[in-house]
């Protein structure tokens, strides 16, 4: 490739033996023919890119914020010089650079190695490729460049962040036959308090609840929550308008971070997860438990974008074969847009599930990255509380997540509740 | 596995085919057209009258016959312009022999009223025409042989006219009618009876000796040197006089039989003109007639009668025009103009010997005496006491107009006539120059040098949001609509309950008699009242 140099040596120098030519000056000439003898002269040299080149990572999958070692091997296999390189490793624009340069110039001898080292953080979840390595030839005077590529990629993951959940705020009223601990709000063996009742002929003494007697000169017996175990579902809004706010703090950023923290809290306690993300399409992940779960919904979610407009209700009909009688769903979306989501945690509701909207405030979002006029705000804080307020006449529990607030904070409204 | 035909459609239908198929449509196209183009310039007939081919219809042996008296030829391939680059014009004579084709031009800055001149004349362009005057003024010989060529633009140039037709002469013809005898007693009878001949380096023997001036040892006297003795060599120019007659071992005649081929005949109007220094010295016999109607025979036309006759001769078909008056300035430049362009041709000029195909002999001419002696005229203008010419002399012989035979040839001679054509023209010269400056412009706006290598951390500038929705959010009946909702809600109504529910259970319902209003009234509302509004509702919602 010419540069902007050669190209104006090249023109002056037609331009000179022209104008030569036209007044018979045969030194305008001269110096139009050495302009474009020079030229040509320095198209002969260049430089090589056969170069054996090795990047070495830190983490092939890593969490959202987390540092990410790169070291890139520069080897000239060849029998002589490069000469002068530029060499620069291709990283999405996605990931800050933190210490180091991804951009070297080198001059290899034959056999030579050399190596880049920086660090990358990286802010945003999603599967990203870094490479190729970039490689271009400048010659001494800035006259022509060559540009090559080493197509040597690697690919990472980064998962959304994974928060702290305190609390254990669902509890099924189904037990489930296999695995898992989540206490079922239902009277029966287990090891936590769930009432008092008349002693009946045929319960475990242990059970005499002696202060009770003393207070109330009646046999009373303490009631346990029954241990078992279920199936949590989430069902994670991806759609268009979940991106709305900056690409750090949107909707569905804030819904992947819950996703991942619940996910990762109710496994930690042996429940099984089912994930279902809707965007223009259904991608279902079965309930299933242990760490292998725990790493497809992190890839999963790692890799969700917000495209489509798929109704909630569409969601649910197509789920409901899957769901477990009595899980808990929850319901993680901005609930913009949507006219089926009342109608569709009515009939989960209706089936004795346990619904729980967890809703991040897209208006506050949207506040982040554009005036809304204060009274249009107030209009629409007012419309999304009628929202919030009707499904949770629909027997839903619904937390409005605001931006600055904690998950796990955001999460205590339902314990509340 | 052979393909099924509804596969083969199926991939003749992807995209992929379709951008290869016409990529390949594209670049056949393009074969074509350059092959085409160049295909045109590649001419595979006989070129003829080239200096540099040997055929029977070249003129290479007057080439030869002049080299060989130390004379350079060149030729020119590219245009005349280049006429004006030459040093030494007096030592140089410019031969146009038979123009065959037009040339490219542009249109042309006039210099007068017309300011600008669109199209141009067939053969040589404006500028070249000028060209050649000018080496004319500066000095400079030209021989101009043509018939019903492209050559007209030159002859205007001194005032002279072709006719455009056929001349034949019942009265001095041989071989057939296509040949034509023109006989001049004395070339050198300008404007009277006495001969100029004198001032011709050939010619001139004062002392009348034998020896001409320029190599006699003594001009005045007669008797020095003795013995007429004249070798070729020192004859030099002027060699194709010696006779080889002991008697008369110099040509002193100044007179031409010249034999030509299918000529033409200038313009009676537009020929001679001794107050202009354009001499007729060449004119076809009384019984010539000049073909009008171009019917290829003699028709005869009755005065009034409506009909048109040919021309009865003798007409002109050799002027010579010189700068100075009867050509008295040896220095000074000269054009000769004849209406053949064949007058030079091997089978004619060197009729001595049958070139190629050629089966029948030419009669004795005096062609190659005329040739050389209007080379010699021009060339030895010197009296250095030689006949030989000066290190600069040199004959052009214009090549520019000739159809080449040799591969690319024309391509070639195209090329360099562009190159000289835009170094040597005024408007040419403008468009080059704009071509430049615009070349230049382009360079520096759209050339860009190869961006520098960094990484560039982007994600904090993007973000989403509607605001076309923010309007529709501050409307009255939104407003309104959104209160309703936050009534039926908090009230845990349906839908259906909620519309079947009267006005006053609603009133009641409301409870606060500015936002009743606002319900039930249908006005407009300022946007403070709405502010108002809004906050009553947030009010409301938590009572």
């Amino acid at each position: 490739m010419w540069t902007r140099k050669a190209a104006l040596m090249m023109t002056s120098g037609i331009a000179l033996v022209l104008i030569g030519m036209m007044m018979s000056n045969f030194q305008l000439m001269v110096i139009g023919i050495a302009f474009i003898s020079f030229l040509a002269i320095n198209g002969w040299v260049s430089g090589h890119g056969e170069l054996h080149i090795v990047r070495t990572l830190s983490a092939d999958n890593l969490y959202k914020g987390d540092d990410l070692y790169v070291e890139l091997s520069i080897t000239n296999n060849s029998r002589r010089r490069t000469q002068l390189l530029e060499i620069f490793d291709n990283v999405p624009h996605e990931m800050k650079m933190k210490s180091g340069l991804n951009y070297m110039m080198i001059n290899l001898g034959a056999g030579q190695t050399t190596r880049i080292r920086y660090v990358l953080r990286c802010p945003l979840r999603g599967h990203f490729s870094l490479g190729p390595v970039s490689i271009r030839f400048r010659n001494t005077f800035n006259l022509f460049s060559n540009e090559m590529f080493v197509d040597h990629r690697s690919d990472i993951i980064v998962f959304p962040q994974v928060r702290d959940v305190e609390e254990a705020m669902v509890r099924s009223k189904t037990p489930k036959m296999y695995t898992g601990a989540t206490t079922l709000r239902t009277p029966g063996p287990g090891t936590e308090f769930y009432s008092l009742r008349e002693y009946v002929p045929g319960d475990p003494f242990k059970n005499i609840n002696w202060k009770a007697f003393a207070r109330t000169g009646e046999l009373m017996v303490n009631e346990k929550c029954r241990d078992a175990v279920t199936d949590v579902f989430l069902l994670l809004d991806s759609r268009d308008v979940s991106r709305i706010g900056t690409v750090l703090k949107n909707p569905l950023e804030m819904g992947t971070i819950a996703a991942a923290s619940l996910s990762a809290y109710f496994l930690q306690r042996r429940d099984s997860i089912a994930l279902a993300v809707y965007d223009d399409k259904l991608s279902y992940l079965p309930a299933d438990g242990g760490d292998k779960q725990h790493f497809k919904i992190l890839s999963s979610l790692a890799g969700v974008a917000p495209r489509g407009n798929m109704p909630l209700q569409a969601v649910t009909n197509a789920l409901a074969p899957r769901f477990s009688r009595g899980s808990p769903v929850f319901i993680i979306s901005s609930l913009e847009g949507d006219g089926t989501v009342p109608h569709a945690v009515r009939d989960l509701a209706g089936r004795g599930h346990e619904v729980i909207v967890l809703s991040p405030s897209s208006i506050d979002y949207e506040r982040l990255v554009s005036r809304i006029p204060r009274m249009s705000y107030e209009v629409m804080k007012l419309e999304r509380q009628n929202r919030l307020t009707a499904l949770a006449g629909f027997g839903a529990r619904v937390i409005d997540w605001m931006p600055d607030v904690e998950l796990s904070q955001a999460l205590l409204q339902v314990k509340m509740a | 596995m052979a393909m099924k035909p509804a596969d083969l459609f199926a991939r003749m239908n992807t995209h992929q085919f379709r951008r290869g198929a016409t990529l390949f449509a594209f670049y056949v196209v393009l074969a074509l057209l350059l092959v085409t183009l160049l295909g045109s310039f590649v001419n595979p007939t006989d070129s003829q009258l080239s200096a540099y081919d040997n055929d029977w219809d070249d003129i290479s042996k007057f080439r030869s016959d002049l080299n060989s008296m130390g004379v350079d030829t060149h030729s020119l391939v590219s245009s005349p312009l280049l006429l004006h680059e030459i040093k030494n014009p007096e030592e140089t004579v410019f031969i146009i022999a038979g123009v065959e084709k037009d040339t490219i031009s542009l249109p042309r800055f006039t210099g007068d009223e017309n300011v600008i001149q669109m199209k141009e004349n067939d053969g040589y362009t404006t500028s070249e025409v000028e060209a050649i005057t000018s080496f004319v003024a500066r000095g400079g010989t030209i021989i101009v042989m043509d018939d019903f060529g492209y050559s007209s633009g030159v002859a205007e140039a001194f005032g002279i006219e072709y006719s455009g037709h056929k001349l034949y002469d019942a009265g001095a013809w041989t071989l057939d009618y296509n040949y034509i005898w023109i006989n001049s007693s004395d070339s050198y009878k300008y404007t009277s009876n006495i001969s100029n001949s004198w001032n011709h380096p050939c010619f001139r023997d004062s002392d009348g000796d034998g020896f001409v001036d320029l190599i006699d040892p003594d001009p005045t006297h007669p008797g020095v040197p003795g013995t007429m003795a004249i070798s070729a060599e020192q004859a030099g120019l002027c060699a194709h006089h010696i006779t080889g007659n002991g008697a008369t071992p110099w040509d002193f005649d100044p007179g031409y039989d010249l034999l030509l081929n299918s000529p033409s005949a200038f313009d009676p109007e537009n020929s001679d003109d001794e107050e202009k220094n354009r001499y007729g010295l060449g004119f076809s016999s009384t019984d010539s007639y000049l073909d009008i109607n171009d019917d290829g025979d003699l028709t005869v036309g009755p005065a009034g009668s409506g009909f048109e006759g040919d021309m009865q001769g003798p007409f002109t078909v050799y002027i010579k025009y010189c700068l100075s008056r009867n050509c008295e300035d040896k220095t000074a430049g000269k054009a000769h103009f004849i209406s053949d362009g064949s007058l030079l041709i091997n089978s004619v000029y060197d009729y001595e010997n049958l070139y190629g195909s050629q089966e029948t002999s030419i009669d004795q001419n005096d062609n190659r005496k005329w040739a050389l002696d209007a080379i010699a005229e021009a060339i030895l203008y010197d009296e250095n006491g030689t006949l030989s010419g000066g290190e600069n002399a040199q004959v052009i012989f214009d090549e520019s107009l000739h159809q080449q035979t040799s591969f690319m040839g024309d391509t070639y001679n195209l090329i360099y006539y562009l190159l000289v054509y835009f170094t040597s023209d005024w408007m040419a010269m403008l468009l080059l120059f704009l071509t430049l400056f615009i070349a230049f412009e382009a360079v520096i706006i759209r050339k860009t040098d190869p961006e520098p290598w960094r990484h560039v951390f982007s994600i904090i500038y993007y973000g989403f949001g509607d605001s076309r929705r923010y309007g529709y959010y501050s409307r009255a009946n939104k407003v309104k609509q959104v209160l309703l909702s936050r009534v039926r809600n908090l009230n845990t109504l349906t839908r259906d309950e909620f519309d079947a529910l009267p006005a006053r259970e609603l009133q009641k319902m409301i409870n606060d008699p500015v936002l009743v209003k606002f319900v039930f009234e249908d006005r407009n509302y300022s946007l403070e009242q709405l502010v108002a509004v809004v906050k009553r509702i947030k009010m409301w919602g938590r009572k």
